[in-house]
């Protein structure tokens, strides 16, 4: 009888608190798979920083001005894509299509690639 | 021969350095600028620049000049602003030097230079003009102005400005191909 009315042991207690802390950790992590942080392109010093990034296709790169003149950034070849000139201090988002060689056409010595 | 071949080079490099940008030299033989001495050659310098792209968009009709020009004149226009907002904030007076007048000297037979030329003369005089001002700012901000500053933020302005300079001077090399 008096088993029956008996308030959970400590063992218990712990199995309960690791089923709940996996069970969040593991939501938590679902949620970084499927949020994944755009890619970004610092342009600084007259460099786009990393001047080779490694892309995949449908992935979001930021280029981000930080550098003490207006820049742009345009894809080399054929001018598939063009953010029109950067202020200092701007930024533009480009979704990844194709890998590119691209570059700055104010400055044509600054050159960066994307890499699928 | 090669050493003695090397050694005329070198000192006619010398001597038009001299002849062209005397403020390069002067610069290294007079005593260490002050901050409002160095805003004002700072400002000079790029304005110098400036007025040299103003003529190149006047006279020339060459597309890679022109776009070169622009591209000097935004840059170096930027570069005063930030510079001007700077002293502005610290309250500094740019106050006129030597270095500075001989900027403005060197300007002044540059432009008498480049107003008696036309077409790919001018084209290839602007160009060559361009390499040698450079690679003589970069020089100077690298070795004087950078080094006497005492102010961080304008040092630090100073450093950022080498690689705009830098990259400048790899445009105007690149044009330049075009006229050998």
């Amino acid at each position: 009888m008096k088993k029956l009315i008996k308030v959970p042991g400590k063992s218990s207690c712990l199995f309960f608190l690791v089923l709940l802390f996996t069970s969040c950790h593991s939501s938590d992590k679902d949620i970084v798979i499927n949020t994944r942080l755009p890619d970004t392109v610092v342009i600084k010093q007259m460099q786009f920083s990393p001047a080779v990034l490694r892309v995949k296709i449908g992935d979001t790169v930021v280029f981000i001005n930080k550098d003490i003149v207006p820049h742009n950034v345009t894809e080399e070849k054929s001018r598939a894509f063009y953010s029109d000139t950067l202020a200092v201090g701007a930024s533009w988002k480009l979704v990844v299509k194709d890998s590119a060689d691209y570059m700055c056409t104010i400055h044509p010595t600054m050159k960066g690639k994307l890499d699928l | 021969m090669k050493i003695l071949n090397d050694f005329a080079k070198a000192t006619i490099c010398l001597l038009v350095g001299t002849v062209m940008f005397p403020w390069s030299s002067m610069a290294q033989k007079t005593q260490k600028l002050t901050d409002p001495q160095i805003a004002s050659v700072a400002v000079t310098a790029n304005q110098v620049d400036i007025d040299y792209a103003k003529i190149a968009q006047k006279k020339s009709t060459n597309a890679d000049v022109l776009k070169f020009a622009e591209t000097m004149a935004k840059d170096h226009q930027s570069v005063i602003d930030q510079a001007v907002a700077l002293v502005t904030k610290l309250k500094v007076k740019p106050e006129d030097n030597a270095t500075s007048k001989s900027l403005k000297e060197g300007e002044a037979k540059t432009v008498k230079m480049f107003n008696s030329k036309s077409g790919k003369a001018f084209d290839k005089a602007y160009i060559d003009n361009e390499v040698a001002y450079h690679k003589a700012v970069i020089s100077v901000v690298e070795n004087i102005l950078i080094k006497d500053a005492t102010n961080k933020e304008l040092k630090d302005l100073l450093v950022s400005a080498v690689p705009l300079f830098k990259a400048h001077l790899a445009h105007a090399e690149m044009v330049q191909k075009n006229f050998k």
